[in-house]
């Protein structure tokens, strides 16, 4: 009896099919392995950082419903009832059985437990307002303000902001940074690109004619602009550029931030200055990183034996050493795309750029906690994601290099 | 012997070659760097007038008064209406009373400080000291070379201390790690590895807030004891201290990093090895052989690090979390001129925090450089 095989599902062949080139993709079965130990290794090191932050930010005096508007001081009951409301009379980190926050005492138990609760559904008119009991499940060590925040970011639910302005419009913390994220990234990405477009030309025309004249001017640059901070050059750009020669707006006045890129005059005048003082300051690394790698491969074997063989200055150096000597440059593209994110506060704050530099530091002085957290967890997803894809970035640009 | 004799490099002469060691060596490629000569000199010069501010103050040419206080009043007739900054060189004379009464209601709320000036005695007392204005000032008065020479002092201090922690910190975790190895190095290097997922710049804003908050909370109390103490401490450094744990809390993990990898190098070497054979004791190996030989790289990353936290501070201080209020700060100045709409005014007044912060960070950035030349001798020549 000779029995075929089964036929193989076509969809399954095609999962399959599409999961190895992935695994290819990504390095091998090792990377894979690699990579999902690494994303492991981010889970303490993100509990963690909410852990401090939430705490640091809870220690912080007064508390977002100290004040009402401008500084004038918030009614008790109002802050009470405000506080029951985001549920900020709870204890902090663990509910313990005689802190006076219900339940107490008897009700208090260790073990998970189902009990019954009242919850209100209401709607705006008295008539429908409805109190129905519910049969939730409740473990009352945990029942605090930080494991019911982690119990939320477990749900990818990051709580309703807590500044003023916005907890009246009920406006969700993941909305915000929802509107305020690509503002930012608008900045970051093509800043990051000029810095790349000035800084490999200029590393590579540095070390092509090493010890000469161009060489030292371009350096010269190089350190020149590493050592001018933003807050240094904004000023500076905006008084000659948009003070005196009138190019450009101080500041965007038609809220076109927002709106996002689109290719007119005045999306590339707002453009213009923000992108200019990030991207200089960070092509004067690029430029001075391409260069010393780039002076390094050249002297290799395989550009000598390049040479030896005869090929064209230009030819060894665009052709076989470029290529290799861009590696350790590539590869800082991680930090600095997360590192952008997270370091245009600066040029946020002075462009007025709507962005989420400008919302963290506002939520740290509104003491809007659940703010201050989920931008304080966005950056650190960044810096870590930026961080492993240093580590991909490497495999694919030499593969020599294995995390076995 | 007759090798060993011919390998002698030919342009030292004997008496030279007797006096030779590694720092001499280092010292010599160090002075060929002209840039870096420079650059040791120029920070050599902003050491000096910022240790010496006393003395300059005592002598007149710096105001005697820092912070919220030192204001002094000019005749409005002396400033243009527009432009309500002091050029360089103007002078005016103090003891021009703030008289309400001469406010009206604009006086107590006025944010302008042209409105403002009018609650002052348009006429000068002659007999209070003149004030000169030798680089300009603000628009409350402030003399901006006095603010500028003091404000030299928090960066300077700023960089030096927050290299000198980073690096001690730095080291000797490094040092532990790389030199121990097997299950010491594992643990020491997950903890690493822990704290390089934490955004810095965003703790150090926290722990300032933090730090600044409860400072300002507990000085109210009258607190006590240690905290106390340590509260007057940081006032009296103008907030400094707070500033110095806030920067130095994460800096030094890029630090032991890097010890820890030149330890593991040279761990291995053969002079090592040789030094284990004839018996030496872990701490010798640790302090003759391994440190010399670690601390010329590690220094050069730090003095490149030193821009480093200058910005930051100059950036905190730019937000308003940096150094107390009233203590000069370069990157406050810049605020100052920001916040009071300096931009469309007086542009030298911007002008010189930001040429001191641009010199200074440069002369670091060209002394690393050269202190690289010169002591570490893997990057020569790079």
């Amino acid at each position: 009896m000779t029995e075929t095989q089964p036929e193989q599902n076509p969809i399954v062949a095609i999962v399959q099919s599409v999961l190895e080139t992935i695994v290819r993709l990504l390095g091998g079965a090792s990377m894979v392995k690699f990579l999902i130990r690494r994303f492991l290794a981010a889970i303490p090191v993100l509990f963690a950082i909410m852990l401090v932050t939430f705490v640091l930010t809870h220690l912080l005096p007064a508390g977002p419903f100290s004040f009402a508007a401008g500084n004038k001081k918030m009614p008790d009951y109002l802050v009470k009832q405000l506080e029951e409301k985001f549920g900020l009379n709870k204890p902090v980190l663990f509910n313990t059985p005689n802190d006076g926050y219900f339940p107490d005492d008897g009700d208090w138990h260790w073990l998970p437990h189902k009990r019954t609760e009242v919850r209100t559904i209401g709607g705006t008119k008295q008539g429908d307002v409805l109190s129905k009991e519910v049969e939730v499940w409740r473990i009352d060590f945990l029942d605090s303000q930080f494991w019911g925040y982690v119990w939320g970011v477990l749900h990818l639910d990051f709580g309703p902001s807590l500044n003023k302005a916005l907890r009246d419009q009920n406006v969700q913390v993941h909305e915000e940074i929802a509107k305020r994220l690509p503002v930012s990234m608008q900045v970051g990405i093509f800043s990051v690109i000029l810095g790349f477009l000035l800084g490999v030309p200029m590393g590579v025309l540095a070390a092509v004619y090493h010890n000469t004249f161009i060489d030292y001017v371009t350096m010269f640059f190089a350190v020149l602009g590493q050592a001018t901070p933003a807050i240094v050059l904004a000023p500076i750009l905006i008084i000659i550029f948009a003070v005196e020669l009138n190019w450009v707006p101080v500041a965007d006045n038609q809220n076109q931030w927002q709106q996002g890129p689109e290719l007119s005059l005045y999306y590339l005048q707002i453009l213009a200055l923000p992108v200019i003082t990030l991207g200089t300051g960070m092509s004067a690394g690029i430029a001075r990183l391409t260069r010393a790698s780039l002076l390094q491969v050249l002297h290799e074997d395989y550009v000598r034996t390049a040479r030896a063989k005869g090929l064209r200055e230009r030819v060894v150096i665009y052709v076989h050493a470029l290529k290799n000597a861009l590696i350790p440059v590539a590869t800082i593209l991680g930090p600095l795309l997360a590192g952008v994110l997270t370091g245009t506060f600066v040029v946020e704050l002075i462009f007025v750029i709507p962005g989420l530099g400008k919302v963290f530091v506002e939520s740290v002085a509104a003491r809007d906690y659940t703010m201050i957290m989920g931008v304080t967890i966005l950056y650190s997803v960044f810096l870590i994601a930026g961080n492993i894809l240093v580590d991909i970035m490497y495999t694919w640009l030499d593969p020599r290099i294995r995390f076995d | 012997m007759t090798v060993a004799e011919g390998a002698e490099p030919i342009s030292l002469s004997e008496e030279e070659y007797a006096r030779s060691s590694p720092w001499l060596d280092s010292w010599r490629l160090f002075r060929r760097n002209k840039a870096s000569v420079v650059a040791l000199i120029v920070l050599a010069i902003i050491f000096a007038i910022a240790i010496t501010a006393k003395f300059w103050t005592h002598v007149g040419l710096l105001d005697a008064r820092t912070g919220a206080e030192a204001r002094h009043t000019i005749n409005p007739a002396n400033l243009p209406a527009q432009d309500p900054y002091p050029d360089p060189g103007i002078c005016a004379r103090d003891g021009q009373d703030r008289n309400p009464d001469w406010c009206g209601w604009i006086g107590e709320d006025a944010l302008v400080l042209v409105q403002e000036l009018q609650c002052y005695r348009p006429e000068p007392d002659p007999t209070q000291r003149q004030w000169c204005y030798l680089l300009g000032g603000d628009s409350s008065g402030k003399d901006w070379m006095t603010q500028t020479v003091y404000g030299a002092q928090v960066s300077l201090a700023v960089g030096v201390v927050g290299a000198t922690m980073s690096l001690i910190i730095g080291l000797i975790y490094g040092v532990i790690s790389g030199y121990y190895g097997g299950r010491v190095d594992m643990v020491m290097m997950r903890i690493i590895d822990f704290l390089y997922g934490f955004p810095t710049l965003v703790m150090i804003i926290l722990l300032q807030v933090f730090f600044t908050e409860v400072a300002r909370e507990y000085q109210d109390a009258g607190r006590k004891g240690l905290v106390g103490f340590l509260l007057n401490l940081n006032k009296e450094m103008g907030g400094l201290l707070f500033l110095f744990i806030a920067l130095g809390a994460l800096a030094w993990i890029g630090m032991a990093r890097q010890a820890r990898g030149l330890v593991l190098s040279y761990r291995e070497k053969e002079f090592v090895e040789a030094a284990r054979a004839v018996g030496a004791t872990d701490r010798r190996i640790i302090f003759v052989h391994l440190l010399p030989n670690v601390l010329g790289p590690l220094i050069v990353l730090e003095t490149l690090a030193i821009p480093g936290y200058i910005f930051t501070e100059a950036f905190l201080s730019f937000i308003g979390l940096g150094v107390q209020p009233g203590t000069p700060s370069w990157g406050a100045m810049i605020s100052e001129v920001r916040t009071r709409g300096g931009f469309f005014s007086n542009r030298h007044i911007l002008l010189v925090p930001s040429v001191a912060l641009v010199i200074t960070t440069l002369a670091f950035n060209f002394l690393g450089d050269g202190l690289r030349d010169a002591l570490d001798p893997r990057m020569r020549g790079t």
